[in-house]
């Protein structure tokens, strides 16, 4: 038994990061904490490697293409085109979304399918539209690699493998807050100055009766997580939250993106087949399209051309240049 | 050590240290060992891959990838049971054996098996499997997207024309996956089944490709229904049903 015991609190102790110093996220005051797993506690080490597999292209197949090349630390950690190239050359399925916040998500991807950080790591690794390659392989293949070795070390108390892998890359993508925009500062702070008259104006059209978009954009990460179906096409292509739930009564719904740094972020919707802001604020004025599963908060509203504008106004002030990268 | 394992690993040493040398069963008797062998038959014959068939819909058919799990694998009987494992990975077409497993010395009349991964391994973290291991990553089964394993894996050609020459050009491939495909089934054995104390004994599962294609008088028409990846449950769901009918033990 003391063998067995012994045994035990050993690796629990790796689990814990070996004893490395914690990582504290930088959160406003106002803001609250985004959960961690227990066996996944942030650490500098874990999220110091995690940074450095994120930025790393060994592991796809080619050696050329990092999380970081379809998520762009200067766009708010999105893609700038619609569909992000796969080292094949071949676009990916959907639109490469922010990770602003993404420590907050209950479920990742646009429609759901993963329950956490860990696990969403494998996805793009081995997706052959991305990254086309073997997470064994490419840890293989970094395991001496410097810092890698003394960093899984350090942080996981073990070698590098995907167990390592998956658990730091979700450790810095934990990182990635995003809660110091001037819209911030004028909710959640009190700086009355921080918009302008046609951001605060536009902010009263967000959340008012009239676009009512805080009906699911609401909330500090500016999206209730949910899945909705907001009418942008009358048959989709893309099942949607359906292809996870395997319910017809979700097809089309994807799941309500942050509206956080949305200026950074175009092209937008869960294809990316909207160019600019203005499409998308000129699609959810219209109503939609009609499909069966659309949301019934999706009703047409008539904004002025002052209104239009103010509401834009409101969207590019969220943009929150503290939080591209939080990592010193 | 990663936690399933370290769980595992404290049974283990607490049960030898707690227990001494006595056996984990319900009946005396030394242990004996099965190997459980998986083939792909077509109309009673052994399948190869790359053979060309003519199918229920009269398509030349090319099967070239036949994967499957089987789940809570265990021997059955009046006598009580005796469980083989809990998951096992097969490649009908590469040789189809599995690892020898334990079983308790005695007669058995029938197999408990689940075609696919039970909901509790199924939402389980590849990476915490070594390389090896059924549920490892590297065995290419798990879809990520859904977090969940392939149940089934059959993929190949057909080609409507029965007269046609040459390889099928049309491709199918029919992938399982998700709790509604998980589907477990009890099957009799024609004699009693021996497991005699330290020796070994097989036990073959035939699984009759050529019934995948129909049961009951419905048929799967590869030229309307040639593909599902988690997105034609319908299909995925009346596929599991065939092949899991379609398995006889020897």
């Amino acid at each position: 038994m003391v063998i067995a015991l012994t045994g035990c609190r050993k690796d629990e102790l790796m689990q814990q990061g070996g004893g490395a110093g914690s990582f504290v996220l930088d959160l406003p005051a106002w803001m609250p904490a985004p959960p961690v797993p227990a066996d996944n506690p942030l650490t500098k080490a874990s999220v110091a490697l995690g940074k450095q597999l994120f930025f790393e292209p060994r592991l796809s197949r080619t050696g050329t293409l990092s999380c970081a090349g379809c998520h762009f630390t200067d766009r708010a950690f999105s893609d700038t085109v619609a569909l992000s190239i796969g080292v094949a050359g071949q676009p990916g399925l959907r639109n490469s979304p922010t990770l602003a916040n993404v420590a907050y998500h209950p479920a990742l991807f646009r429609d759901g399918g993963v329950p956490t950080l860990e696990l969403q790591v494998l996805a793009p690794i081995h997706d052959d539209l991305e990254m086309d390659h073997s997470i064994i392989t490419a840890a293989d293949d970094l395991r001496e690699v410097e810092p890698y070795r003394s960093l899984s070390q350090q942080a996981y108390g073990r070698p590098l493998d995907p167990y390592v892998i998956t658990r730091a890359i979700a450790n810095y993508e934990r990182t990635l807050i995003s809660g110091w925009s001037r819209f911030d500062r004028y909710l959640y702070q009190g700086e009355t100055t921080a918009l302008t008259e046609s951001e605060v104006r536009g902010w009263e059209l967000f959340s008012g009766p009239v676009a009512g978009c805080t009906g699911c954009h609401g909330g500090f990460d500016l999206s209730d997580h949910s899945y909705r179906n907001v009418g942008q096409y009358s048959t989709y292509t893309d099942p949607g939250r359906a292809r996870i739930s395997l319910d017809p009564a979700d097809e089309g719904k994807f799941k309500v993106p942050t509206l956080r740094n949305i200026a950074l972020t175009a092209p937008y919707m869960h294809d990316g087949a909207m160019a600019t802001l203005e499409d998308v604020v000129d699609h959810f004025a219209s109503g939609g399209l009609s499909h069966p599963n659309k949301d019934p908060q999706m009703t047409p509203f008539t904004l002025s051309a002052q209104e239009r504008g103010d509401l834009l106004a409101f969207l590019n002030a969220l943009t929150d240049e503290r939080s591209l990268d939080q990592v010193p | 050590m990663l936690p399933s394992f370290r769980t595992t690993a404290l049974m283990t040493v607490s049960a030898a240290l707690l227990a001494g040398c006595h056996k984990p069963y319900t009946v005396d008797g030394p242990e004996g060992y099965v190997r459980l062998k998986v083939e792909a038959t077509w109309q009673g014959q052994p399948l190869q891959a790359g053979e060309v068939h003519l199918n229920v819909s009269n398509y030349r058919t090319q099967v070239e990838v036949l994967k499957m799990y089987l789940a809570e694998l265990r021997l059955t009987g009046p006598g009580g049971a005796s469980a083989l494992t809990d998951i096992a990975l097969f490649d009908a077409l590469n040789g189809g054996d599995s690892e020898v497993y334990t079983a308790e010395a005695g007669s058995y009349s029938g197999l408990h098996l689940g075609l696919g991964v039970p909901q509790d391994l199924n939402s389980s973290d590849p990476v915490l499997y070594p390389v090896g291991h059924p549920l490892s990553v590297s065995n290419g089964t798990y879809w990520t997207w859904a977090t969940g394993y392939r149940f089934v894996m059959f993929d190949g050609r057909y080609d409507t024309d029965p007269n046609g020459t040459g390889t099928p050009m049309s491709l199918f491939s029919i992938h399982t996956g998700m709790e509604p495909c998980y589907r477990v089934r009890d099957l009799d054995f024609a004699a009693p089944f021996t497991v005699v104390g330290g020796d070994t004994t097989e036990l073959v599962l035939r699984f009759e490709v050529d019934r995948f294609f129909h049961d009951n008088g419905v048929v799967i028409d590869l030229a309307v229904d040639h593909q599902a990846h988690g997105d034609n449950l319908t299909l995925a769901m009346r596929f599991t049903d065939n092949v899991l009918n379609s398995i006889v033990v020897e």
